[in-house]
């Protein structure tokens, strides 16, 4: 990556005074060496929550869906909610790394790894859901638009659940590809810090035999690019679509055409803040507090002050279309949402979406590390909350009311979303054990510019200059 | 051409051998390899075939174990064998049904010999054609497991050879020595087997023959007694009926004959733009029936009070009785006054009638309805019926000689009166301690338990009998099936113990033969003979009656149980019927339960109005003399102040699977007050205990309550599902009540797209169904007939409780008005099969779709199960497989029940080979993991076209009926085809000023139009809305 000019009055983005060669063995290092206990104990843990989404689906499959707690009124339940949570906790992946990257934020480079690391394993964990909440899993492939001797018959073009099926699955190949893409050299890298043959080998097939020449990164840098500019509209159009299951449909509390923006807002809100609970522990546990530093954090829960603000706006929104509409199956889904039996869940998402990221006007708190962790983990709840009030909120009391069920999940359907969590979390530890966790290449493309010790020399040189007469140029504003 | 040669080899001109070997071959090269393959080394192409084959076969054997189930095919050529069978095509018999209460002539259908299905027999002058829940499910009874294979001695399996010999020596024997016999039956409206018995009796004079029923209504023989000088129950002609006037009488729901009731009541209940005219129906009761919430008027009353009620009554409408009283309710004195007011204004046109089994309310009914000059006109006691003709006086004789240990043989003739009558242990230490006991039970019963032998009868569906429901009407029963088991119809039974071997065809065929102005092939044809011919008969002498009415000794105190007949499980002979245990409650939309009915005011009082979920409800300790139970409850709103009622019928203990231990048995607490039943009892108390119980409830109720009113709602929304008016303003205006569908049909009929022209399916057929919300009295019969046609699964309790029932049609129940008293709306709801249908444009695989008749059809092939057709669809009729109900799943059987870790999952009723034999062969049975729902019955839309294509002919008007159609009592349900402007469903649509469509401002386009109720008041409504209580 070109690096161009930036103030040196920005805050520097990687910590340490690191030399490139400091830069390669600091996020290299938790991939070689032995297996620390730590790491192992914690990926067994998660591997067993894993076994039980596995037992959980299995359950589900040989007996049923009536092991679940959906019912005739509410068909979408936890089912769905999961689904969308996860979709858009998938979300942040592609904004850092594709948006930031066409926008030049350079603070994406310390945390785009892991962001679309977190974004593939979201996005799988997502999948499981449409998937096994068909009542005939083992026929899901009618869902593809294949070729076929039965007239051909094709899939119905006009239901959301099929553009989710493209949707989704074009993201989540175009995630990949970028994820991979940028892991290439940075494979190379670790392989050549190989010192078994077998390691060298596998990194070597894994870099794809990557010697760095100038060649492979000005085809590296195309790619990137072609890649960033496809994902960017998919990080609008997935969670739009997914937004049209509900919108397009005729349930009220569903049938509004605020969804797109507000879903989109939403995601990004949540999926942010699963980079950052992941982001914190990452930096803490493998010690790259010099790689994802304050800034970045700041940073990132300045998107998240915005998008929540906007997802608020969205609450408040349908709240005043729902009362200006006089439509009266609108107003009451959302007197109910409020004020009916599952008034909790609207309170809880209105508290940690709307009210709780306001603490984020404060400089003090946005650069807390504690702060900031306890709101990821109140943002990711309140936004599952979210998901909930809209699909279980809305469906269990609808048009005509003696259908009006209240819904309560059965252990299989917590099992299984448990159990996404243990798999989610099972691919990220292996992912940080086993793969460069911050993109080197990418990190050490804006040493010269944002590392601290090149900053204090340029901040140095301006001194000299005079060139700000009437600013401090002092590092400690950094802090 | 010439003969020159032309050759261009040395060989060709020669002709060498070589030359001409190769000139044979069409290719000059080297074809061993090809010819010879087992020479050679195989070629690439070879090797690719062999891999390419044997994969697929491996692929082909391995990976698609499929079970094989065995069939044999129906093909050969069976018309020379059984030349009335043709595969494929249903075979219809008339026969009878008749439980000593209900009765209904019935054309059974029967497909490959298997009856599958009870229809209502149209040409009966009787019945006309309804059926009720009962009759509907009986056809499951049929298969049920665990009716006997064989009979039995000392529960164990014998042969009938040797239980006759040895139960005939001990009758010869004890007859001989003196010893007495009591034979104990139901109602006797069966001919034959009365006669059977009158030669038992005649045979051995020492035999007693008490005859009861577990639901009395002996009262009303004996006021009828004392009034009209004999013990009969009159007809009563609710169509010449302008004022019905009801005291705790279910007579649409659970009353004598009560499809018979039910046409005549509606007949007079349905006012048209040319003819508005309608009875006016006032209701006393202590706890709410379809009855109740079909009546114009409702007043809530005490049991205690009834007959206080009844006094005032008669004496304001001019009969010469002391001791009015004032009664407790506002309402209900309101009420008298007004229904004596009305009464009197219709004499000679009106009906007071009771079915509380108490001497003295029956007296005062009969004072009344003679005072008023009602006899003749529509009560007519000179059809008189002979259901009900069970005896409590010589069931309280027979229970205290029982006791005193002076019968030395017991012969329980399909009674089990150790579960369902108060006299459990007498009977049960009674049969224990005879010298003989027989019981001609068809499951080892409670009674039959203890039994020495049973005799197990035959179902009625393999039976040859004749009813007489009344006096000169004859209900015939044959067979339509020959037995499933080693089982014998009762009477043959007692005529075998007599020596007589003649077989039962044969007895009924001369009995028939014998009777004067019958034919037996008439009666083999028509199902029925005889005649209903309206009569007068005499009428009731006035003061008689009253002469009979004495004070009360004692009044009533604390809380008042009322012990009543659900529409479903009755007195519980039917309890092991999953069907009918499915059925909700028409009123409390509970099923698999009985619960303790408690009034709104007093739960509220008792902060048991608000639950955690709508469906885990309070459970409460009822005493009563001493004796508790703890029972769920159930809010029952208009259920009169201090009242409780417990259905009966349930806590079965040898029912069966479905059956037993569903709910609890509340016959030990009846008791008998001067020899007469009483099915309610005072000086009871409740207590609520600190426990919820999960009740297999259809409809929530808990909604109306105030914790879910949300605040600053308007109250007044929703009016248009549920559309009703007064036939005062729909005199005024037929389109009274439905005033909106005008601005509706304006405002909501365009299109954003212009241009944009929906498929109006103006050719062809376009199928649609009109549904009268006033003739519909919410009995049920639809549900069962629709879940029996269509093989709706029985999903358990545990699953209605999840709100994972399968039934395609429901009948929604709103409230209306003052819960303490509220009016019901019965709405039948089924897909409503939208031309804009919601649901077809979101299923991803195009599994469901519309057809060019204009039904919402489904591929069930072609479902994956995402479910989000069932989320969008605005009725919430659409229904997802859960689990495997029926076996019908191609990974083989993981719900049959037989795991004991998945219980709770899953309980199973339609696994059984024998049960699944009910199943309809036109209607293909759903694997799980699939959506289904109403499809109009396109099962008997095709069967329709296919008979009118084969007679060269347009489909008419009635030709096809759907399931629900048929099965309801009160045609409520009119199916037909939009397009064919002469049809029925068409003219309404067309022209009543009563039609609207559910939501039909959402432009859904939906093709059942529902006819606005309207009810008989003066007043205008209590401003209508749904589920919200006056605050």
């Amino acid at each position: 990556m070109a690096s161009h000019f930036e103030s040196p009055l920005r805050e520097p983005l990687i910590n340490g005074n690191k030399t490139y060669k400091d830069i390669t063995n600091d996020i290299v290092r938790p991939t070689t060496g032995k297996i620390q206990p730590k790491w192992l104990f914690w990926t067994s843990v998660s591997a067993a929550v894993a076994g039980l989404f596995v037992f959980c689906i299995t359950w589900e499959v040989c007996f049923g869906i009536g092991t679940w707690g959906a019912n005739k009124t509410v068909g979408w339940a936890w089912d769905i909610t999961n689904f969308v949570w996860w979709i858009g906790i998938g979300h942040a992946g592609t904004l850092i790394s594709a948006i930031l990257l066409l926008f030049r934020q350079k603070w994406r480079t310390g945390v785009n790894r892991a962001a679309e690391a977190m974004t593939i394993f979201a996005v799988i964990c997502a999948g499981q859901f449409p998937i096994f909440h068909m009542g005939r899993v083992w026929d899901a492939f009618f869902i593809f638009p294949y070729p076929n001797t039965r007239g051909p018959l094709w899939v119905n073009f006009t239901s959301p659940l099929l553009w989710d099926v493209f949707a989704i699955s074009t993201y989540f190949t175009v995630s990949l590809l970028f994820w991979y893409t940028g892991l290439v050299p940075d494979f190379a890298t670790i392989r050549d810090q190989s010192k078994t043959k077998g390691r060298w080998n596998f990194y070597n097939f894994l870099s794809f035999g990557w010697i760095g020449t100038a060649k492979h990164w000005e085809r590296w840098e195309s790619l990137s690019l072609i890649l960033a500019g496809l994902s960017t509209p998919l990080v609008l159009s997935v969670h739009t679509i997914v937004s049209f299951d509900f919108a397009t449909s005729i349930v009220p509390g569903w049938h509004t055409t605020i969804m797109p923006p507000y879903f989109v807002a939403g995601a990004i809100f949540s999926g942010f803040a699963m980079v950052l609970t992941l982001m914190l522990v990452a930096r803490h546990v493998m010690d790259l507090k010099d790689y994802i530093t304050l800034a970045h954090i700041e940073s990132m829960n300045k998107v998240m002050l915005l998008t929540g603000t906007m997802v608020g706006i969205a609450y408040l929104t349908e709240l005043f279309t729902a009362w200006y509409s006089g439509n009266m199956y609108e107003s009451y889904a959302f007197a109910n949402r409020a004020m009916g039996p599952y008034w909790w869940s609207y309170f809880g998402m209105m508290f940690c979406n709307l009210v709780s990221p306001q603490v984020f006007w404060f400089r003090k708190l946005r650069r807390n590390i504690g702060v900031t962790f306890a709101m990821s983990i109140l943002i990711n709840i309140g936004m599952w909350f979210e998901r909930f009030v809209i699909i279980v909120t809305s469906l269990h009391r609808d048009y005509l009311p003696s259908s009006w069920v209240y819904y309560s999940p059965s252990w299989v359907e917590i099992g299984i979303f448990v159990g996404t969590i243990g798999l989610f979390m099972t691919l990220f530890l292996m992912f940080c054990r086993f793969f460069p966790a911050i993109a080197i290449a990418e990190v050490k493309s804006i040493l010269k510019v944002s590392g601290n010790q090149y900053r204090q020399g340029q901040l140095d040189e301006l001194k000299d200059q005079k060139v700000y007469d009437n600013v401090s140029v002092d590092s400690k504003n950094w802090d | 051409m010439s003969n020159k040669k032309y050759w261009s080899s040395l060989d060709e001109m020669n002709e060498t051998p070589t030359y001409l070997e190769q000139a044979s071959k069409e290719f000059n090269v080297d074809t061993t390899a090809i010819e010879e393959n087992n020479e050679v080394e195989p070629s690439r192409r070879d090797f690719l075939k062999a891999m390419g084959f044997s994969v697929s076969v491996a692929a082909l054997a391995s990976a698609c174990k499929i079970p094989v189930k065995n069939a044999i095919p129906y093909t050969f050529d069976l018309r020379n064998a059984v030349p009335e069978i043709v595969p494929g095509v249903a075979e219809y018999f008339a026969t009878t049904y008749c439980d000593g209460s209900d009765f209904a002539n019935l054309l059974v259908k029967t497909r490959e010999g298997r009856p599958i299905k009870i229809e209502g027999n149209n040409e009966s002058p009787l019945t006309l054609g309804g059926t009720n829940a009962r009759m509907q499910a009986s056809v499951l009874s049929l298969y049920d497991v665990t009716r006997l294979h064989k009979p039995r001695k000392n529960n164990k399996d014998a042969d009938w050879k040797t239980i006759d010999a040895e139960i005939t020596q001990k009758l010869d024997s004890i007859s001989k020595s003196g010893g007495k016999i009591a034979l104990v039956t139901g109602s006797l409206s069966s001919v034959i087997t009365k006669k059977a018995i009158d030669k038992f009796s005649a045979k051995y004079p020492t035999t007693t023959v008490v005859s009861y029923d577990a639901i009395s209504q002996y009262a009303v023989r004996k006021a009828n007694q004392i009034s009209l000088g004999s013990p009969i129950i009159p007809s009563i002609n609710f169509d010449k009926a302008d004022v019905i006037v009801g005291f705790n009488t279910d007579f649409l729901g659970t009353g004598i004959s009560n499809i018979e009731n039910a046409k005549k009541y509606i007949a007079n209940r349905i006012p048209t733009k040319e003819n508005p005219k309608m009875s006016r129906h006032h209701q006393f009761q202590s706890t709410m029936t379809i009855t109740g919430a079909t009546a114009d008027y409702r007043y809530p009353i005490k049991p205690s009070e009834e007959k206080q009620a009844l006094i005032n009554l008669l004496a304001a409408v001019g009969g010469s009785i002391s001791g009015t009283k004032n009664l407790s309710g506002k309402d209900a004195n309101e009420g008298i006054a007004k229904v004596a007011k009305e009464l009197l204004s219709a004499k000679g046109k009106s009906v007071v009638i009771s079915s509380t089994n108490d001497l003295q309310i029956q007296l005062l009914v009969n004072a009344i309805n003679g005072t008023l000059g009602n006899y003749g006109t529509v009560i007519d006691t000179a059809n008189t019926y002979n259901l009900k003709t069970g005896n409590d006086e010589s069931l309280a004789t027979l229970a205290n000689d029982l006791k005193a240990g002076s019968y030395k043989a017991i012969i329980l003739i399909g009674t089990n009166p150790v579960y369902n009558t108060a006299y459990s242990e007498i009977f049960k230490n009674a049969i224990k301690s005879a010298e003989l006991s027989v019981s001609t039970a068809d499951r080892p019963d409670e009674s039959a338990q203890y039994c020495q032998y049973i005799a197990p009868n035959s179902h009625y569906l393999e039976s040859w009998d004749i009813i007489s429901p009344k006096t000169g009407f004859y209900g015939f029963v044959q067979p339509t099936i020959s037995p499933l088991f080693d089982t014998r119809q009762t009477a043959e039974s007692l005529a075998s113990w007599l020596g007589d071997n003649t077989p039962i065809a044969t007895v009924v065929q001369n009995e028939i033969t014998s009777m004067t102005g019958a034919n037996y092939q008439t009666a083999v044809q028509q199902g029925f003979f005889g005649n209903v011919t309206a009569g007068s008969g005499a009428s009731a002498n006035v003061s008689a009656s009253i002469a009979g009415v004495s004070a009360d000794a004692n009044p009533a105190k604390g809380m008042e149980v009322l012990f009543y007949e659900k529409v479903a499980i009755g007195d519980g002979s039917l309890a092991n019927n999953p069907f009918l245990q499915e059925m909700p409650d028409p009123v409390a939309k509970v099923t698999w339960d009985n619960y303790v009915c408690i009034p709104y005011a007093f739960a509220k009082e008792k902060g048991i109005d608000s639950m955690p979920s709508d469906k885990n409800v309070a459970v409460a300790k009822v005493t009563i003399n001493g004796k508790s139970l703890e029972l769920p409850v159930v809010v029952q709103f208009g259920q009169a102040a201090g009242t409780l009622a417990i259905a009966l019928g349930y806590g079965r203990e040898k029912a069966g699977k479905a059956g037993d231990l569903v709910g609890k048995n509340v016959y030990p607490f009846l008791k008998s007050s001067n020899g007469i039943t009483s099915y309610n009892i005072d000086g009871a108390t409740i207590e609520f205990i600190s426990k919820t119980y999960e009740l297999g409830l259809n409809q929530t109720y808990h909604t109306l309550m105030e914790d879910n009113n949300l605040p600053g709602r308007s109250m007044k929304y929703r009016g248009e599902i549920v559309k009703e008016t007064t036939l005062a303003d729909y005199k005024k205006d037929e389109h009274a009540g439905n005033l909106d569908r005008k601005e509706i049909k304006e405002k909501f009929s365009h299109s954003l797209y212009d241009g944009y022209k929906p498929n109006d399916y103006k050719q062809g057929h376009h199928w649609g169904m009109v549904v009268d919300l006033n003739a519909c009295i919410g009995c049920g019969s639809c549900v069962v007939s629709c879940s029996i046609e269509n093989n709706v699964p029985v999903v358990g309790k545990r699953q209605v409780y999840r709100s994972q029932e399968m039934q395609w049609m429901r009948i929604d129940r709103y409230y209306n008005g003052n819960p303490d008293n509220p009016d019901v709306s019965f709405q039948p709801m089924m897909c409503q099969h939208c031309n804009n249908a919601p649901c077809e444009n979101v299923c991803p695989v195009n599994a469901t779709n519309h057809s060019s008749e204009g039904l919402n059809q489904m591929a069930y092939n072609r479902c994956i199960g995402t479910r989000y057709c069932a989320n969008n669809c605005p009725y919430k009729v659409r229904r997802f497989n859960w689990l495997d109900y029926q076996g019908a799943d191609s990974f083989g059987k993981f719900n049959d029940g037989k795991r004991s870790f998945t219980d709770t999952e899953s309980q199973s009723y339609m696994f059984e080979d024998l049960t699944r034999m009910v199943l309809n062969p036109d209607v293909v049975t759903r694997s799980r993991g699939v959506i289904e729902k109403c499809s109009f019955c396109v099962q008997r839309i095709q069967e329709g076209k296919l008979v009118a294509k084969k007679e060269n002919r347009t489909l008419k008007d009635g030709d096809v009926k759907t399931a629900c159609q048929t099965a309801c009592p009160t045609n409520a349900i009119t199916f037909g085809d939009q397009n064919n402007k002469e049809s029925v469903v068409a003219k309404t649509f067309e022209n009543s000023g009563r039609n609207y469509y559910v939501l039909e401002e959402q432009h859904f386009l939906s093709a059942v139009g529902y006819q606005v109720k309207v009810r008989n008041k003066d007043e205008e409504p209590a401003e209508f809305f749904i589920n919200k209580p006056n605050a």
